[in-house]
């Protein structure tokens, strides 16, 4: 990695030199050279040499500072979409709601992906991606919600049409719905 | 389960359950129903006679579903507590999922 970044910055300098040298002796005709080199022009091209080496070793590190902070937020996006996917396919119609223990801890995983989008969300807002009052972030957390509603909803006695394969369907067209924004906001994330 | 500072009661749910469970008594342990009918509608009927703050404190459960929370919130309103006497003497806290403060004022207006 760091010989490639190294091999670059030597090629872009021999190119830069390249086009220097050529444009002098196509465009300048009067010029001459004394064919002798003086102290002063040895530690010129030294320091130059030197500058431009310092100038694209700076560019680079910030760029690949960027580069890793992006990589690592989209990387935490995506582990939060598998985890949820996973979790929203294994509830279909066979599921048992009237099994507590499982209920609870269906509850209980849904607890931590709503929880960990909102933190994964607004370390995007604290870091300018995304803002916390746009449609995006609101839509977002909107349909994480109505994930969380529709699979932790039992019906109240007044609720006589309640049908759960109804809202497991719900869930999973918010799902589809929470995977495009995601997939918005890594496009932004991309864009920046 | 209940906690008194100053002019503040407070109720702990964790100490109530750190998994609230289903929806009514008749469904499992730790249900809305039993917590409202008999930790919450006393405390906040003691808190409004004392004209003092009753401070939920929601943190520390293994998560709330939303039909615990419906029954627990949106029953007050249904067992006659009005909802201006409810903004006034309720406090709810959570640090841990500070979105369920949006929800639960959305079960008591609904119901």
């Amino acid at each position: 990695m760091l010989s490639e970044i190294f091999l670059k910055r030597i090629i872009y300098l021999v190119i830069s030199l390249f086009f220097i040298v050529t444009f002098i002796f196509i465009f300048t005709e009067d010029i001459e050279f004394d064919n002798k080199l003086s102290y002063v022009d040895i530690i010129s091209i030294f320091i130059n040499i030197l500058l431009v080496y310092y100038l694209s070793y700076f560019l680079n590190k910030k760029d690949s500072i960027a580069k890793a902070e992006k990589d690592l937020l989209i990387k935490y996006l995506e582990e939060f979409q598998t985890k949820k996917n996973q979790l929203v396919n294994s509830i279909n119609s066979t599921y048992d709601y009237n099994n507590v223990a499982e209920v609870q801890t269906l509850i209980s995983n849904l607890k931590i992906l709503r929880t960990e989008l909102k933190l994964k969300l607004d370390l995007l807002v604290d870091n300018k991606y995304i803002e916390n009052n746009s449609d995006l972030y609101t839509n977002t957390n909107t349909v994480m919600r109505n994930i969380w509603k529709y699979l932790t909803y039992t019906p109240s006695v007044r609720d006589t049409n309640f049908n759960r394969e109804v809202y497991i369907n719900n869930a999973r067209t918010n799902s589809s719905l929470l995977d495009k924004y995601l997939f918005n906001i890594i496009k932004k994330i991309n864009a920046k | 389960m209940q906690l008194m500072t100053q002019n503040k009661l407070k109720i702990l749910v964790r100490d109530f359950s750190i998994s609230p469970g289903p929806r009514y008594i008749s469904e499992g342990p730790w249900s809305g129903e039993k917590f409202r009918t008999e930790f919450l509608e006393p405390e906040l009927k003691k808190a409004i006679s004392e004209d003092k703050k009753l401070v939920i404190d929601l943190d520390g459960t293994l998560g709330y579903g939303t039909s615990w929370l419906e029954e627990v919130f949106g029953g007050l309103i249904r067992t006659g507590f009005n909802l201006d006497e409810i903004n006034k003497y309720l406090e709810l806290i959570s640090t841990e999922e500070s979105y369920l403060l949006d929800d639960i004022n959305e079960y008591l207006k609904d119901a």
